[in-house]
């Protein structure tokens, strides 16, 4: 149905190994009216609580009923207190703050990884967490079967086919190594991979935490564009970066972060105004 | 995989070798007995102490994605599960070859096998969550286990103990759940009503703690990993 038009998109432009074409497929298949949406995510009076609930051990418990030694407070760190949000379909929020401010966490929160401690959680419409640190993939199994793994966990294992597998390790440009074991791979195959496998999505929301810089200079510049295509196509992105001018380029709202705290909300331009001034 | 299916047959060997053919335990087809009680109880007492690390061991999975708990309990023990069944069905083909009783024996093993499946998961369950807050938790299970082994009638039946020690034996739930399947494989008779009663409520209230705690913790225990 789309392949004609991707055929000849490719015939006009030669150079184009910025965008491959089961990526062009997948994001002609997507709905570009993204004002239309019914998507969204609303927080209200969210905390979340660093530290108050610790392991034990049952000897530890059971030696210090024996010697009496009182029961020991924990009261925890506040990393987020109080968040309001609400995201509505068009937006594109930043989320800018200081090492620290609770911008990952925020992020965890609305991608349904941290439980709010306090307050509560809406969302609506399919969510796609593009969080740095992995999928979660096993590193004894071969690429292929992490592929699936890694769609199993973000909850699309009904999509996997021969089809998108291929695609995914295509566009990761690790076919060659289809059935190595991931432990094999360098950092930045891994990476590669771990980017590829959260990219064949068409999620209404897209959550991004600083995935922009993985791989070498073509890699990074392969998926920028990729990045920006998805972007452009989604109703709802969040982005951390600690990069004003990404932030700047993708984003037209965001919100400040100090220990915690949501301090301002506004238009990107100014916010980065208070931002630099601020901490810069 | 491998391992969860030779780890029965081993001690299954082992132990028959030791009570069947040097202590010459006083019980007819002794081998069917001993398989009849050690297949299901390896299956629930492994998969519980595997379930206590269930979550604790995938820290790092828990922490970038926002699977569900349970799945990883439920994963672990269906691997076990999956061994089991396979030796079971070994075991189930030497009852029906030997037994006058291969019909009731067929049609029986799904409803008595069943009630220790339900357990083991709901079990799992909550081990699994408090296995997040007790890390010491799997040593304290294998104690538990290694215990219960020898207070269960697996390697000797249960008319053999003693009326002064037989409260020992007599309220122990894990022997009710094991002795149904002793009482269908080795006795090829069906268990009494009072037996099956007991087997799914024991079932029953394991599930119902697991599926109550995995619904009111959800994810919360990610803040304890």
């Amino acid at each position: 149905m789309f392949g004609g038009a991707t055929l000849n998109h490719n015939g006009d432009d030669t150079v184009n190994d910025m965008a491959p074409t089961a990526f062009e497929r997948l994001m002609e298949r997507r709905d570009t009216e993204v004002h239309t949406s019914t998507a969204s995510v609303s927080l209200d009076k969210v905390d979340v609580i660093f530290g108050q609930h610790v392991y034990r051990t049952v000897k530890g418990v059971l030696v210090g009923m024996l010697r009496g030694t009182p029961k020991e407070i924990v009261t925890g760190r506040k990393v987020l207190d109080g968040i309001d949000l609400k995201v509505s379909p068009g937006d594109r929020l930043g989320i800018v703050g200081h090492n620290g401010s609770g911008k990952t966490t925020l992020l965890k929160v609305i991608a349904g990884i941290l439980p709010p401690v306090h307050g509560t959680r809406t969302v609506a419409g399919s969510i796609a967490p593009v969080i740095a640190q992995g999928l979660g993939f096993e590193p004894d199994l071969p690429l292929r079967l992490n592929i699936k793994l890694g769609l199993a966990y973000s909850n699309r294992l009904n999509q996997h086919s021969p089809d998108l597998e291929e695609a995914i390790l295509d566009f990761a440009e690790l076919t060659e190594f289809a059935d190595a074991p991931f432990q094999t791979l360098s950092s930045g195959m891994q990476a590669r991979l771990t980017f590829a496998t959260s990219l064949f999505q068409t999620p209404d929301i897209l959550i991004l935490d600083e995935v922009f810089a993985t791989g070498d200079a073509h890699f990074v510049r392969k998926s920028q564009a990729a990045m920006m295509e998805h972007i452009e196509r989604t109703p709802i992105v969040i982005l951390v970066s600690h990069s004003a001018s990404l932030i700047s380029e993708v984003c037209d709202r965001c919100v400040l972060l100090d220990h915690g705290r949501m301090v301002e909300d506004g238009p990107t331009g100014k916010i980065l105004d208070i931002y630099a001034k601020r901490y810069g | 995989m491998g391992w969860s299916l030779l780890n029965p047959l081993i001690q299954l060997m082992v132990y028959f070798f030791a009570f069947g053919l040097i202590i010459k335990v006083p019980i007819d087809n002794y081998f069917v007995y001993l398989a009849a009680g050690l297949l299901p109880w390896t299956f629930l007492s492994q998969s519980l102490i595997t379930s206590a690390t269930s979550i604790t061991s995938r820290k790092a999975t828990c922490q970038n994605t926002a699977m569900p708990h349970w799945i990883f309990v439920l994963s672990d023990i269906s691997c076990e599960l999956f061994a089991t069944l396979i030796a079971m069905s070994l075991l189930l083909a030497v009852a029906i070859v030997t037994s006058d009783h291969a019909f009731l024996i067929v049609t029986l093993i799904v409803p008595v096998l069943l009630p220790i499946v339900i357990f083991t998961y709901g079990a799992g369950l909550v081990v699994a969550y408090l296995g997040v807050l007790y890390r010491d938790l799997p040593h304290l299970l294998n104690l538990f286990f290694s215990v219960m082994f020898w207070l269960t009638p697996i390697i000797y039946h249960w008319t053999m103990v003693p009326k002064t020690i037989e409260v020992f034996v007599k309220y122990n739930p894990l022997a009710m759940l094991v002795g149904s399947v002793q009482v269908l494989l080795h006795g090829g008779a069906a268990p009494t009503t009072d037996l099956l009663i007991a087997t799914y409520v024991i079932a029953g209230t394991a599930a119902a703690a697991g599926i109550a705690m995995a619904r009111r913790i959800g994810n919360g225990m990610i803040y304890a990993l």
